[in-house]
């Protein structure tokens, strides 16, 4: 079943550059997202990555509605995502955050924290809310005994991970992660990768995965999105993106950051320069084209889109010259 | 550590075992700071003076005894007699009740209209914010003990009408404070996080924002009823405040102004069981601060 | 100079000033109007009630009007100078008040100076050397200021200097510029010293605050010497939240200053509009405050004015 079905999402920011133009009313465009489509299974997991600043966060931010988007459809379980509730919705799509860590509030026992979520969304009846709070402890690795806590009594990592028991406690079907481990050691991101993961399955969730780690994006992911100034460049499955990357940008990515596979043996490519910023964007062209080693005149005026990729429906690229 | 594990297990144990938890979390924070700490023992005793009062006065507060009248302190007297030969003692120990009324009074406008106003202004920002400010404004320009003034001059000169003045004066500072306060903690990753659960606003508000703000609320808090005190013994002392017979100190000095001449005690008692009162809100004020707000070991305090 | 910018914050402030008059004015028309008793009964309390008064507070205030009416007509009176009238005192307010409020200025302003001479270098010090013996003393002495109301300081000055040491005079304003200022320094020492007690206060956490930001080390890692560094950042940084808050505190003194005025027995506002209160002759009151919410209002445009020119974040347009 799909679970999350974004259909062309835009999310533009108007800034204003300065204070002259501010003074004469000048503002500008900033387009974090512009034009996206993916979508989730149940059971599947989904990876946005790109570098920094490219847009994820503000992706699954506008798609979930935590930020009202510029333009764009999204449905959720087949309905439009505008006719739920913002409890009902967060009652089924829940969010991890970067910084993690932080999400608990410091004068909240953890236990509170995950049972103040079960009562919300009223996923389980009033006597069963204690019992749950030490199943999900438990799950994620938290001895119950030390649910009487505040925040400031764990590690970084053991509050991740009391977060994503928070997360899992309202009973999602869909499951949003944004760099949830990044800044963490990488032992601990490996052991809360791996519960994840197994939690996915367990529960059968749709997760969307938001990363500029391609080492985690291969490891977690069913399918993958890569991102480029607001845009989804390359769209496919997880062996399509790593073994056959049809992108120049993909390509680039991989290159720089060689994910260990001696199956795949490829050239480095260097990307020159930055990635500019989404302010600066000609709504024209390729957006690609200054850092593109394959540029072409034709590149810098042609309609852009997500194609098929040697007519395979699942493998999506968007370049001209594929 | 240690002492987080062992609040963990209070936690855990029935009701009576988290009073004294609590109390004994108070305790630390207050005698974190030697200025808390004697503010505290004050305002305790005031408290102690006002319930026990009946058991603590030698004499009936307003029984005259008009052949003993404007006595200096004695054995029988410790204070004197004023100028009906009631006793200046006992109707400083029940004045300690009108304190505490005032007190109760400030602190229950304070927190209850306040720190609503507070929370929705820095809450919903915008416009709210706007309006909500905007009208504070207009009372932060008239002074509290004017407005007091103009108040009791239109509604008519009684107790309540004092204490309600003073009380709704005290409103905008301490809007302002949790204002400020909630506008930087709506930001915070917890609170953003507790409205990515899906969770109404009064419950962000109420359980997220507030128990954050709780430092700056306790401080200006006590602060305030200082100040309070003060503005209801002026407002006494003018006469347009508690009235005479009753035991306030503020209208006890006001009736000992007449017979200054013949002898000071009526005044001096009052006016000190006042600055004594004001004193005691007002180190109990100055020492949270350091603790509760700058205090370099706050974590180990209040953690 | 002012600049454009600048110019552009006074004018924004100062329409914000214009508003919080209005309000006021408005505040204390709905309180007539929502207290017990008719806005009559009230305007004309405090004296024998004649037919004939009745006739004419209605008509001076336009009782019979709607009350949007009344409000913009009275609205005018007060916006060209008519104040009321006092019935009990059978004088135009405006003229009372012209009488008496030289007094309460003088007393504020030399209590300002008097405070300010007690605070700024005392809050420089324990801010510097904050947590030393001194600072510590000065802490209490100033915490015992502000826990002393004046009224009570009032009482016990006139108790000690005029009763037992008889120097000072205790009562009336004097006469001659000596007279008066003998019969106004200890009042406004008082004063002075309660307003003082709250800058020492202020000044003493900013300078604190001020020095504990990394700049300050930078300044010093700089080479500049310390003295130097101390006296002129932290204290020029220190001073502007002590100015901001001397605004806000201008009313307050002034009502304070009508309160020892009225310990002391001179005949300043304080006493015109105290006993007004007492005989509760609401148009005296009203007019008072409408008159500290424009002064109030008044000085806190001069303090935005001069915060300008201390703080280079608000001259370059930032929020106060
Ligand atoms: N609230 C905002 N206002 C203006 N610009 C924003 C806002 N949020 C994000 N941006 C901009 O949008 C772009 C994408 O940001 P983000 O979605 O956070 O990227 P990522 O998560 O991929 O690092 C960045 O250029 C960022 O500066
Ligand atoms: S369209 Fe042109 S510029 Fe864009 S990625 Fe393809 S080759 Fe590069
Ligand atoms: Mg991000």
């Amino acid at each position: 079943m799909t679970l999350l079905d974004v259909d062309g999402l835009k999310k533009h920011f108007t800034v204003d550059s300065g204070f002259l133009s501010g003074l004469l009313g000048e503002t500008r465009t900033l387009k974090a997202v512009d034009g996206i489509d993916f979508s989730v299974d149940a059971g599947e997991a989904f990876t946005l990555v790109g570098e920094s600043g490219c847009g994820k966060s503000t992706a699954i931010l506008s798609a979930l509605r935590h930020q009202q988007p510029t333009a764009g459809k999204v449905r959720f379980k087949g309905q439009d995502i505008e006719m739920y509730s913002k409890r009902a919705l967060r009652g089924e799509a829940q969010l991890i955050y970067q910084d993690q860590q932080d999400t608990l509030n410091p004068k909240m026992s953890v236990g509170e924290a995950i049972a103040e979520a079960i009562r919300f969304h009223d996923v389980v009846p009033p006597e069963e809310v204690d019992a749950r709070v030490d199943d999900l402890l438990e799950r994620v690795g938290i001895s119950p005994a030390e649910k009487y806590q505040e925040p400031s009594a764990f590690s970084g990592g053991q509050k991740q991970r009391i977060a994503i028991a928070r997360a899992l406690a309202v009973e999602p079907s869909l499951l949003v992660a944004d760099e949830p481990v990044s800044g963490l050691d990488v032992s601990v991101q490996a052991q809360i990768l791996n519960r994840l993961m197994d939690l996915q399955e367990e529960f059968g969730l749709g997760l969307v995965y938001v990363t500029h780690n391609l080492g985690i994006a291969r490891k977690i992911s069913d399918t993958i999105g890569v991102m480029y100034l607001g845009r989804i460049v390359e769209y496919g499955d997880v062996d399509d993106i790593f073994e056959d990357p049809q992108h120049p940008y993909t390509q680039a990515l991989l290159s720089a950051n060689p994910v260990p596979d001696p199956a795949v043996d490829r050239d480095r490519i260097v990307l020159e320069g930055n990635m500019p910023d989404p302010i600066d964007v000609d709504d024209r062209g390729c957006p690609f084209v200054p850092r593109c080693p394959e540029a072409t005149a034709e590149c810098e005026t042609a309609e852009m889109g997500l194609k098929p990729f040697e007519g395979d429906r699942g493998h999506l690229v968007d370049c001209i010259h594929r | 550590m240690s002492q987080e594990s062992a609040d963990a297990t209070v936690t855990e144990r029935p009701r009576q075992s988290r009073a004294v938890a609590g109390a004994t979390r108070v305790w630390r924070i207050v005698s974190a700071n030697s200025l808390s700490l004697v503010g505290f023992c004050i305002v305790l005793s005031l408290v102690f003076v006002a319930v026990f009062a009946p058991v603590l006065a030698p004499y009936e507060p307003s029984a005259q005894q008009l052949d003993n009248t404007l006595a200096p302190p004695s054995a029988d007297h410790p204070f004197g007699t004023d100028n009906t030969g009631r006793d200046i003692l006992s109707r400083i120990i029940f004045g300690t009740r009108y304190a505490i009324a005032i007190a109760v009074v400030v602190v229950t406008l304070e927190t209850v209209v306040g720190v609503s106003l507070g929370l929705v202004a820095g809450y919903y920002r915008g416009k709210v914010d706007e309006t909500v400010m905007r009208g504070l404004d207009v009372l932060v320009s008239l002074p509290p003990l004017l407005l007091a003034m103009v108040i009791v001059t239109t509604f008519g000169i009684n107790i309540w009408n004092a204490m309600l003045a003073i009380g709704i004066v005290y409103i905008p500072m301490m809007s302002r404070t949790v204002r400020s306060s909630a506008l930087s903690i709506r930001e915070e990753t917890y609170v953003q996080a507790a409205e990515g659960l899906g969770y109404d606003s009064k419950r962000v508000m109420l359980k997220h924002i507030l128990p954050n703000s709780v430092p700056p609320i306790v401080v200006l808090g006590t602060t305030d009823v200082a100040y309070a005190l003060i503005d209801v013994a002026t407002l006494s002392f003018l006469g347009l405040g508690i009235q005479p017979p009753k035991p306030s100190w503020g209208a006890m000095a006001n009736a000992a102004r007449e017979y200054i001449l013949v002898t000071p005690w009526p005044i001096v008692f009052p006016t000190l069981a006042i600055a004594i009162a004001v004193l005691g809100f007002n180190l109990l004020g100055m020492g949270l601060r350091e603790t509760l707000l700058y205090g370099e070991d706050y974590d180990e305090v209040v953690e | 100079m002012v600049s454009g910018r600048t110019l552009g914050y006074l004018l924004k402030r100062l329409g914000a000033g214009v508003f919080i008059v209005w309000a006021v004015t408005f505040l204390v028309f709905v309180l007539l109007q929502i207290a017990p008793g008719s806005p009559a009964d009230i305007l004309l309390s405090g004296g024998v009630v004649t037919e004939e008064m009745r006739r004419t507070v209605v008509e001076q205030y336009n009782l019979n009007e709607p009350w949007y009416v009344q409000y913009l007509l009275w609205l005018r009176d007060v916006v060209t100078g008519d104040l009321g009238y006092s019935f009990a005192q059978q004088r135009p307010v405006a003229t009372l008040i012209a009488d008496r409020w030289a007094i309460t200025a003088q007393i504020v302003t030399l209590s300002m100076v008097l405070a300010t001479l007690m605070s700024i270098p005392t809050g420089i010090v324990a801010g510097y050397k904050h947590g030393s013996s001194l600072d510590r003393l000065l802490t209490v002495v100033a915490i015992v200021g502000v826990s002393v109301p004046v009224f009570v300081s009032g009482v016990l000055a006139i108790l000690a200097f005029s009763f037992h040491i008889n120097v000072i005079p205790s009562s009336g304003a004097g006469s001659g510029v000596i007279g008066r200022l003998t019969h106004l320094f200890v009042p406004s020492l008082l004063l002075g010293g309660m307003i003082g007690a709250l800058m020492f206060r202020m000044m003493r956490s900013g300078m604190r605050d001020v020095l504990e930001k990394d700049y300050m080390e930078t300044c010093v890692a700089m080479g500049l010497p310390t003295r130097k560094v101390v006296v002129k950042h932290a204290a020029i940084n220190a001073l502007a939240p002590v100015l901001t808050v001397s605004g806000l505190w201008i009313g307050f003194l002034i009502v304070y200053a009508m309160v020892v005025e009225y310990v002391f027995g001179m005949g300043g506002l304080g006493r015109l509009i105290i006993h007004a209160v007492q005989a509760q002759d609401a148009p005296v009151v009203l007019a008072g405050t409408i008159i500290t919410a424009v002064v109030f209002v008044i000085s806190n445009i001069v303090v935005d004015f001069l915060y300008t020119k201390i703080d280079p974040r608000v001259a370059i347009g930032g929020q106060p």
